[in-house]
């Protein structure tokens, strides 16, 4: 197929260059500033694309526009024409490129580019080429459409078509070609104007003219070239019907139509004469034979003054041939005379011949050869001669080898043993044996069978040889050739699994070829089939691959440093380096990639991201890759940050390396600053820009990892509404994942724990008067966060944090107290009772008086005693539990507080007795006994006045506060008390203890303590007194 | 043809100063007999800012004084005139002169041999001058594109110096004489010829002394070309030739410096001096040429520094955007056809050296690439 379309390439390249010719203006104009003076450097490079287009060389034009770049003395307006101009190179480049998905890349990306300067506020000249490229772009992917839709209609190409002539000539497209042409040209004349009034030009002045009378010829010939293109893609369109239909016949009458108007307005042009020709093969085309002849029969009757004039008659006359060959009779094709016989006798040599050339020669040969078939009456003589002219023209087709040259080898044999010996003799040509690849791979392609593939491999070998012969001027091209057919050979290999023959092949070329376009191609069938055999089972054998595999990485990325192909080398070599954990290997592909290949961002994105994970691999050398990981992923990520958009494929590569560079700044330490939240919310391949939307196409891994980087990075960054909204998505995502749930949970704890002690830090001093407090926002981060930790089926661990963290926020003497409302406490309280149940629900993992307490504490806090109490008994049910000082104190302390509440004076009375004295319940556990601060500080005082040691002070401290309590409990229960004596004997048994206790340790605690037995006394007293007034 | 009386005065006004105020009163009465009589076309002079109509009164290699139909009388400096037309002149010759503006010797050699002998030999001594000053020219030019009969080409110009003192053409015809010793490998004769013009207005010497650094660059002296080229540029002028002739002269130094091993530091000054050269206008085939030439030295240094892609979009702006000069463009053609056989083109290689020898069959580069046999 690529030798197919090698040759139509120079058909079609011809045309380019004469339609360009024909036209006076064949490629983009420049949106120029004419008032300032041009530069040499940019009049030099505008003027030789100009050139180079219009002879066909794209590839050096995308050469000479990717140097422009870094030239400084350029206008602005030249400089945005830069991007229109290699759109349409790359267009013009991939047009006859097998590989149809390669051409659809281009294109979308074209059009990328082409509707971003519409959209814009660009120069009026550039945006009607702009709107020109839009139309030569949209005929280019209906072609393409058509291609691919060759079994299953053309719809979508048809439609391709349709858009393509309204972006040129409308009617409905907002800025039409023709219209924005029409513009630029109204200015220029407008300009020009000035300078007709003047008699005395001076150079400057002569310049700017020169320019504007440069650009004037520049937009007619773009403004006659938009006219002719949205004619030919209306001609186009029809194709996609079936024929005869009523639209096929519709569209063709349209662009018959068309050509007829540009035919009339152009009358003395070549590009008016090139519309009336296209008219004629389209009225042809629909069956208008006779206007459609009489038409072109015009044409090859003007006098041919030039040699353009001369090669459009050649095609006019090639398309009447194709016109009388259909028709039945042989009267029809009298207008094949002497002369146009004779005139294409005599064209010539067969190796200058064009595409029509060739046409027309071997429709006239097989007009011929029909005439000297159906007239048996022939004269001998003038039979001979017949045969004789067949002869030559087949003769010529055949050996210029090219388009018909079967056809014409075939006529050739079927004309007598003189010209079967001459098709013999050119059949064994290489031509023919091009010809007969061509057609065994046109085979493979409609049906990819072993045996067709193994045909054609052996037609390809039989090629190769036969290219040894032939003379020796075309050598050369014929070389060209082989390494075409050694590439086709190495495909076949590579399609059919023999990837070691493929891979040899491939590699071949690129040692002996390295110049040739093809090698390219092969160069990287040869990296696929090395990357093929590294999978393989044999270990050795995948190592040696692996081996060769660098090692072509690197020649390909020496010999194209600056094209994709090096791009896809580097990555693979990255790939190779990265699985070995070769991290110097990885640094050494990254510096040989040249900082204009193509891809070049997405090499250092995954360099950078290789790295990075070699650093998360490797605990000794991890500061130095994570150094080097963070350069390049910065570099890699600054030559995207620009970017209006990134394809779909590379989108998952941006976010991950993004995610890393993030991950790289939060462990760095100290204070992120801005630029981790540039990153996250980069607004194309930020993580959370692309990871929030559900539907993003990246893998779950990565989105787990992003998510949570995202997490981290606002905690971090102080971010509190997008962390909270990053932990509600990753809760949402990781539901159904336990194993990700439990990952997060834990990062959420960590989170969480920091935080707090951040908060904790951070709050004011209670005597600084300070009541702003921290953040509310933070807080609501950190409820979120102990709520996912509550939710999430985490580690114990992670529970119990949130359960006491929680407990402790909700405490109404907790840190928050001030700043966090009643409502939010009490919310926080509830969630720490969840979690401590549910950790209780799980006996198995032990500590169950630590968590009953706990829960005793949530219940207090609110004010849940009966719950709470429940908790206590249970506690106390167990012997060793109950015969601690914390649970006993613990159990004192819900009594009296749940007697303080409690507005049942007779269940105050006796929660407050119980609370003084203590009390025995029986549960289904068993036995509960709360002693009650008396029973606490009798049971303890022996321990604690017994030693000096720590545990000893702390008891002490202990004692002292259940006497305190004690006292209290009693003050507190006569205040409930109805009848007085017992009020009485309440208060006075409280105050008696208070002075024996002070008698007994007159410390009594340390002056704190001291003062609040004091205090405590003076209550005592002064309710006696009051009852001693109340009785008197 | 003006009768004997007419030439006569004319002769003598062109070549004697003190006749200038006779020609203007004869001037007035020539063009009262002339719209009494028959119509007698103007002189013209073709200078870089366009053409200007009116009487020829005095010539001297420097300058020709002129009094214009519009803007009366002035001196136009030899640097700004393109081309000299006398009213009565042979049409023939008149062609001639334009096809030398256009380096097409053998036409204008072609179109001088139309011109019947005796109408030049009864002409007036500038007329007969000009003719030949295109025959020599011409026939120096080809010698000079082809390498051959340079012994008759040198003895046409320098009997033309002997013959004809008072003439615009002297700066050139010395530069020629200077170009054509070079051709013959006598740089010392060449450098000698050259420092004739170093006495003429300042971009005929600031010429004179970058051609002696181009023929001590040719002769394997770089540092004393550079000093040639450096003196070019110390010498102060601000007009539009000098400031060309600048130019010309900084690229001087960047082809020593490419001769010298520094083709890197070359390509940096020749791109600069691209980038402060003026856009040539259409038809300035001279500022072409020096664009040329400039895009060819870069080709040059590009080669040597390694960059040979570099090296093929210079030679293909020679090539495609300023081929004015056949040599040049010969020259570019030639390295074009390597480069592109090079780069695994050999399409545009082949297509490249048909054009070559198409074009410029007799051009050495041509012969160059026959001999190579590649």
């Amino acid at each position: 197929m690529a030798l197919l379309s090698c040759q139509r390439r120079v058909g079609n390249a011809a045309w380019a260059g004469l339609l360009a010719l024909l036209v006076l203006g064949g490629r983009p104009l420049v949106a120029a500033d004419v008032e300032r003076p041009e530069s040499v450097p940019e009049q030099a490079s505008r003027r030789l694309l100009e050139a180079l287009a219009e002879r066909g060389y794209h590839d050096t034009a995308i050469l000479v526009l990717d140097r422009l770049t870094n030239e400084p003395n350029l206008s602005v307006a030249f400089r945005e024409s830069l991007p229109l101009r290699r759109a349409a190179e790359q267009i013009a480049l991939i047009r006859h490129d097998p590989d149809l998905d390669k051409r659809q890349q281009v294109y979308a990306a074209a059009r990328g580019e082409i509707e971003g300067l519409l959209a814009g506020q660009a120069d009026a000249s550039l945006t009607a080429e702009a709107a020109l490229q839009r139309g030569v772009l949209l005929r280019e992917q209906g072609r393409l459409a058509r291609l691919a839709a060759a079994e299953s209609g053309g719809g979508e190409a048809a439609d391709l078509f349709r858009q393509a002539g309204v972006a040129l000539i409308g009617p409905s497209a907002a800025i039409t070609a023709k219209q924005a042409f029409a513009e630029v040209q109204q200015q220029i004349e407008q300009e020009l104007a000035g300078y007709r009034q003047r008699r005395v030009v001076r150079l400057a002045e002569r310049r700017v003219r020169d320019r504007l009378e440069e650009q004037r010829e520049q937009v007619r010939g773009r403004a006659l070239q938009v006219l002719l293109l949205a004619a030919e893609a209306c001609a186009e369109r029809a194709r996609c019907f079936p024929q005869q239909s009523p639209a096929w016949r519709e569209a063709l009458a349209k662009a018959v139509t068309r050509y007829h108007e540009i035919g009339q307005q152009q009358q003395a042009r070549a590009a008016g004469l090139w519309a009336q020709i296209e008219e004629g093969r389209t009225l042809l085309e629909l069956g208008e034979s006779t206007r459609g002849l009489a038409l072109l029969q015009a044409v090859t009757e003007l006098p041919a003054t030039e040699p353009l004039i001369e090669r459009l008659q050649v095609r006019a006359v090639a398309a009447m041939l194709d016109a009388w060959l259909v028709t039945p009779g042989l009267a029809d094709d009298a207008g094949f005379g002497e002369r146009l016989r004779q005139r294409l006798l005599r064209l010539g040599p067969p190796d200058e011949l064009d595409a029509d050339a060739l046409t027309a020669k071997v429709r006239a040969a097989e007009l011929l050869a029909r005439r000297a078939a159906a007239d048996t009456d022939l004269e001998r003589r003038e039979r001979a001669r017949l045969q004789e002219d067949i002869r030559r023209l087949a003769s010529d087709v055949a050996q210029a080898g090219r388009d018909h040259a079967a056809a014409a080898r075939e006529l050739l044999a079927r004309l007598d043993h003189r010209g079967a010996a001459a098709a013999e003799r050119l059949g064994q040509s290489f031509e023919a044996a091009v010809e007969r690849v061509q057609a065994a791979l046109a085979r493979v392609r409609a049906q990819p069978t072993p045996s067709r593939r193994e045909e054609a491999i052996g037609l390809v070998r039989v090629a190769v040889a036969a290219s040894e012969s032939g003379p020796a001027e075309e050598a050369a091209d014929r070389q060209r050739q082989v390494h075409q057919l050694r590439y086709q050979l190495a495909s076949l290999f590579y399609e059919g699994q023999r990837y070691h023959e493929a891979a040899v092949i491939g590699e071949y070329l690129l040692a002996t070829a390295p110049h040739e376009p093809i090698t390219r191609k092969a160069a990287t069938i040869a990296l696929a089939s090395w990357q093929a055999l590294r999978q393989q089972p044999t270990a050795a054998w995948g190592a040696e691959a692996v081996g060769h595999l660098a090692g072509l990485a690197e020649a390909i990325m020496r010999r194209w440093p600056t094209d994709a192909e090096s791009a896809t080398a580097a990555m693979l070599a990255i790939e190779v380096a990265a699985a070995a954990g070769d991290g110097e290997a990885i640094d050494a592909v990254l510096a040989g990639v040249d900082e204009r290949v193509p891809a070049r961002a997405m090499v250092l994105l995954r360099g950078g991201l290789a790295l990075w994970q070699l650093a998360e691999r490797s605990a000794e050398a991890g500061g130095q890759w994570r150094v080097r990981a963070a350069d390049k992923l910065d570099e890699g990520l600054g030559l995207i940050v620009m970017k209006a958009a990134v394809p779909a494929d590379t989108l998952p590569v941006a976010v991950a390396a993004a995610v890393a560079r993030c991950r790289l700044l939060l462990e760095s330490g100290g204070t992120p600053g801005s630029r981790l939240d540039e990153l996250l919310t980069q607004p194309v391949w930020g993580p959370w820009t692309v990871l929030k939307d559900p539907s993003s196409p990246v893998p779950e891994p990565l989105r787990e990892r992003g998510l949570t980087t995202c997490l981290q990075g606002f905690t971090a960054g102080g971010r509190n509404d997008l962390a909270v909204a990053a932990l509600a998505t990753l809760v949402d995502r990781l539901a159904s994942d336990r194993a990700a749930a439990i990952r997060l949970a834990s990062t959420v704890a960590m989170l969480g724990q920091r935080l707090v002690k951040e908060l904790k830090q951070g709050l004011p001093e209670q005597t600084s008067g300070d009541a702003s407090g921290p953040d509310p926002t933070r807080l609501d981060l950190l409820e979120a966060l102990l709520t996912a930790a509550v939710r999430l089926p985490g580690p114990r661990s992670v529970t119990a944090w949130a359960s006491v963290t929680l407990r402790q926020l909700g405490a109404a003497s907790g840190p928050l107290q001030p700043y966090v409302s009643r409502d939010r406490r009490q919310t926080l309280l509830r969630l720490a009772a969840t979690a401590t149940e549910r950790l209780l629900a799980d006996a198995t993992g032990g500590q169950q008086t630590a968590l009953r307490q706990q829960l005793v504490e949530v219940w207090a806090e609110l004010g849940r005693w009966d719950e709470a109490l429940e908790q206590v008994e249970q506690v106390l049910a167990d012997h060793t539990a109950s015969r601690s000082v914390a649970v006993q104190r613990q159990a004192a302390a819900v009594l009296e507080a749940s007697a303080r509440q409690t507005a049942d004076a007779t269940l105050a009375c006796q929660r407050f007795r119980e609370a003084a004295v203590g009390r025995t319940s029986t549960v289904p556990a068993g036995t509960a006994v709360v002693w009650g601060w008396g029973g606490l500080a009798s049971r303890i005082s022996g321990q604690a006045f017994g030693g000096s040691d720590p545990s000893a002070r702390d008891l002490q401290h202990d004692y002292f506060e259940a006497r305190l309590r004690l006292a209290g409990c009693r003050l507190a229960w006569a205040e409930r008390e109805a009848d007085p004596a017992r009020r009485r004997r309440l208060l006075e048994q409280a105050g008696a203890e208070l002075d024996i206790e002070a008698r007994l340790h007159p410390t009594l605690g340390g002056e704190a303590l001291r003062v609040a037995f004091e205090q405590m006394k003076a209550l005592i007293q002064q309710e006696l007194a009051a009852l001693k007034g109340a009785a008197s | 043809m003006r009768n004997a009386l007419t030439r006569s005065w004319q002769e003598r006004l062109r070549y004697g100063g003190r006749w200038v105020l006779m020609a203007g009163c004869l001037t007035i009465g020539l063009v009262a007999v002339g719209s009494a009589g028959r119509a007698v076309a103007a002189d013209q002079l073709v200078t870089s800012e366009g053409t200007m109509f009116g009487t020829i009164t005095d010539i001297s290699p420097d300058a020709i004084d002129f009094d214009g139909t519009r803007g009366g009388r002035q001196k136009i400096s030899v640097a700004d005139i393109v081309m000299v037309q006398f009213g009565d002149e042979p049409r023939a010759v008149t062609d001639a002169k334009r096809l030398l503006l256009e380096d097409d010797y053998a036409a204008a050699l072609a179109a001088l041999a139309g011109v019947e002998t005796a109408d030049l030999d009864e002409a007036v001594v500038a007329i007969r001058a000009e003719g030949d000053y295109v025959r020599a020219a011409a026939t120096a030019g080809q010698a000079l594109a082809t390498g051959t009969e340079l012994p008759a080409a040198q003895q046409l110009v320098e009997g033309f110096l002997d013959r004809y003192s008072r003439t615009i053409h002297r700066y050139a015809m010395l530069e020629l004489a200077g170009r054509l010793a070079l051709a013959a490998g006598d740089v010392e004769a060449a450098i000698a010829r050259y420092q004739e013009l170093a006495s003429g207005p300042p971009a005929v010497a600031i010429r004179a002394a970058r051609l002696e650094g181009d023929a001590l660059l040719g002769a394997g002296q770089p540092q004393e070309a550079t000093a040639a080229f450096q003196r070019a540029l110390a010498i102060r002028a601000g007009d539009a030739a000098s400031q060309r002739e600048k130019w010309a002269a900084e690229l001087g130094v960047a082809g020593s410096l490419v001769t010298q091993q520094r083709p890197v530091e070359a390509v940096a000054a020749i791109r600069q001096v691209l980038a402060a050269a003026e856009v040539p206008a259409s038809g300035d085939r001279q500022a072409e040429r020096l664009i040329a030439a400039g895009y060819g030295l870069l080709g040059k240094a590009c080669l040597a520094a390694d960059q040979q892609q570099d090296a093929l979009v210079a030679y293909l702006t020679v090539d495609l955007v300023y081929p004015s000069d056949p040599g040049l463009h010969a020259e570019a053609l030639a390295h074009l056809v390597a480069l592109w056989r090079e780069g695994g083109y050999p399409q545009r290689a082949a297509e490249a050296r048909r054009r070559l020898e198409q074009q410029y069959p007799a051009s050495r580069w041509s012969a160059a690439l026959s001999a190579d046999g590649s």
